[in-house]
């Protein structure tokens, strides 16, 4: 039963889709129509999946005053006034505003932001011509870089062009042989979770 | 050769100085260095310019505040492009942030283009969760995947929407795409099953995964991070944070290439000596 | 208030930059802020997507419109996600992650098969080349021979010696040419995201450009 049921779905579901896809039967659409809303129902859920796990490790750890719990008082403080004031006033509420634009997009920009200094810095350390493939990589790497940059045109009028050609034949061709196979790849996991095969996202079992 | 080893061990605070430097200094002294137009912007920008006025687009924000410094402008510049030719915006978001910058823009937009009004001429879905299954839902029915907008208007209710029922009403799909779920989604979803044209800004870094998609026609055309940002405000003549960043883009890229230089100069003499 | 907000921004982006030295409490506390404003965006678009679509149709129908009662069955199956947190029903939250996770790989299959791989085996069997690089007349070669040495170069099936040892050599020359694109273009990406950071911190705070 604990096994057989979450299958059984996983294999009804995923089976309707497919038959929607390849067939068109009025019926079969109009469960697979509502099943779409479901989805996107249960995937809602799911995303307070994750901020119900923050905030019970966060409040347990607030209120055992554990290292650092001023912090999880301040996390569960933010989680808080976010979700209230959205839920309450929708997005264009001045609180949401105001958090969104002085705290979300600042934060979350500087940090990946941050990985600027860290690309940079192993350009300088790692990105070495040890073999010829890392050579090719790095030539390969150089030419787009400056193409790229408007100031590549004033170094050498030739730029532009190589950087666009090495992008749409050998990165084209190569990304296309990885998207061929990932996509074999995808279709063969998809059909073995739907055959219930592959368990492991139902953690390992 | 002392000075080679030194320079292979540097301290990493002096590579960010530097690079910190390189952006600052030329936001602070611009060098005015020309952006050329590339043929993929063009065609983007006429694809735009070409739809038959009164066209409905939708327009999909699928980033975060992570990508906001490439996408923003790019989204801005396309929106204003898009309501100046008499076009209608219905934007939503597969991610969650999406929305709110999505409002940022029109509220933007809607105070430099005149006689643009919310409901008429744009109009914000708002986010829903599920990527792949939302496009399919949404390209059944708007209305039922929808059923408000982000201010809680009922989409019956809002006259834009009333003529958009299903994908069918829309003329051209613009997805602003960050990572997954986005441009690859709408390639699957939408593209393969409906015959509505795609159109794909993204940030620099999905460039590459796009080309493939580019070459076969799944999508129109491409924008490519700031640096098309910039070249969509010279089209439509309204320099933006796209422009303002070209000359630090340049001189941070010929910096970076410096190090690579240099880094690589210091490993094959030390090399050598061993 | 908008200056007191650019004063917050600013000094949430200087605390993720201090990380660039080390690890510090500020940057930490800064961070569980940031974790907790997006748990509770979220929180709320999950909220107002229930609402929308599960509880409105449910419980409060627009004019005009009829009670949905099958919408009860996803509110249920929601819920009981939320089973994972006791130890002994733990396996009842399978039961919708089974249906979300069986619609979404039927609609992966049904995706990829169109775009991802039928109309990229055959985009490269016609080979109209993107882009005026007329000095290179070998680029539609170059392509096809790149795409198929990619492919071959993960054939695993049987050991690649022969004809298949040659091709994998050229698949991975071709990948090593689009990684080294990808990381130009990772450049780029990260180099504009700081560009917008810089841009806030001398522009709207400093005030100096």
């Amino acid at each position: 039963m604990r096994r057989e049921v979450p299958i059984i779905v996983t294999l009804i579901a995923g089976l309707l889709f497919l038959l929607d896809y390849f067939i068109k039967i009025p019926l079969i659409s109009g469960i697979v129509g509502e099943f779409e809303t479901w989805a996107i129902v249960i995937s809602a859920f799911a995303l307070g999946l994750g901020a119900a796990n923050l905030f019970r490790i966060h409040l347990q750890k607030a209120i055992k005053k554990s290292e650092g719990w001023y912090n999880s008082v301040l996390l569960l403080v933010s989680m808080v006034v976010m979700a209230i004031s959205g839920i309450g006033w929708t997005q264009t509420n001045s609180i949401y505003s105001y958090m969104f634009d002085n705290i979300f997009v600042p934060i979350n920009g500087t940090m990946f932001a941050l990985l600027a200094f860290y690309l940079a810095s192993a350009s300088y350390r790692a990105f070495r011509v040890r073999t010829p493939e890392a050579t090719v990589l790095l030539v390969s790497a150089v030419i787009v870089m400056v193409g790229n940059a408007p100031v590549g045109r004033l170094i050498w009028e030739g730029f532009p062009g190589y950087s666009s050609w090495i992008m749409s034949v050998f990165n084209s061709a190569g990304m296309r042989g990885i998207i061929i196979g990932a996509s074999l790849g995808a279709i063969v996991t998809s059909l073995r979770i739907i055959f219930g095969i592959d368990r492991s996202y139902f953690g390992g079992q | 050769m002392k000075w080679l080893k030194k320079l292979q061990t540097i301290d990493s605070k002096i590579i960010y100085l530097v690079l910190f430097f390189a952006i600052a200094l030329p936001l602070i002294f611009p060098i005015g260095i020309p952006v050329e137009i590339n043929a993929g912007t063009r065609t983007f920008y006429d694809t735009i310019d070409n739809l038959p006025k009164g066209s409905v687009i939708l327009i999909s924000y699928d980033w975060d505040a992570a990508s906001a410094p490439e996408l923003l402008p790019q989204a801005t510049a396309i929106t204003k492009h898009a309501l100046t030719n008499g076009h209608k915006i219905v934007a939503l978001g597969l991610w969650y942030a999406g929305p709110t910058f999505a409002d940022r823009v029109h509220n933007a937009v809607a105070a430099e283009v005149e006689g643009k009004e919310y409901g008429v001429d744009f109009v914000n879905l708002g986010y829903r969760p599920g990527g792949a299954v939302v496009l399919n839902s949404m390209a059944r029915d708007f209305h039922q995947t929808f059923p408000e907008d982000v201010n809680r208007t009922r989409l019956s209710e809002i006259p834009l929407m009333k003529e958009v029922k299903d994908i069918n009403d829309i003329d051209l799909i613009i997805d602003l795409s960050a990572g997954d779920p986005g441009y690859r989604a709408y390639i699957e979803q939408i593209g393969s099953q409906y015959n509505v044209p795609i159109l794909v800004g993204c940030t620099a870094v999905s460039v590459s995964g796009i080309t493939p998609y580019l070459q076969s026609g799944n999508v129109g055309a491409l924008l490519g991070g700031l640096r098309a940002a910039a070249e969509y405000e010279l089209l439509i003549d309204t320099p933006g944070l796209g422009l303002g960043g070209m000359d630090a883009q340049s001189v941070a890229h010929l910096t970076i290439i410096a190090f690579i230089i240099v880094g690589n100069i210091a490993y094959i003499a030390t090399k050598k000596k061993k | 208030m908008e200056t007191l907000g650019i004063w917050i921004a600013a000094i949430g982006t200087i605390a993720i930059l201090s990380f660039l030295y080390k690890e510090n409490p500020i940057y930490r506390t800064v961070e569980h802020i940031f974790v907790g404003v997006s748990a509770g965006i979220g929180l709320y678009w999950g909220y107002d997507s229930i609402r929308q679509n599960a509880w409105n149709p449910l419980f409060n129908p627009a004019e005009g419109e009829s009670r949905q009662l099958l919408m009860l069955i996803p509110l249920i199956l929601g819920i009981l996600l939320y089973s994972r947190f006791m130890e002994n029903y733990k396996w009842v939250s399978r039961i919708p992650l089974g249906f979300i996770i069986g619609i979404g790989s039927a609609l992966a299959i049904r995706g990829v098969i169109g775009a991802s791989f039928m109309d990229q085996i055959i985009a490269t069997m016609r080979m109209p080349l993107w882009g005026t690089m007329v000095k290179f007349g070998f680029d539609s070669l170059l392509f096809v021979v790149g795409v198929i040495g990619t492919l071959i170069y993960f054939f695993f099936s049987t050991e690649q010696k022969g004809a298949l040892k040659y091709g994998a050599s050229i698949g991975k020359w071709t990948m090593m040419i689009a990684f080294g694109t990808a990381f130009g273009n990772t450049v780029m990406s990260r180099v504009s995201l700081l560009i917008g950071r810089v841009y806030f911190l001398l522009g709207e705070w400093l005030q100096i450009i």
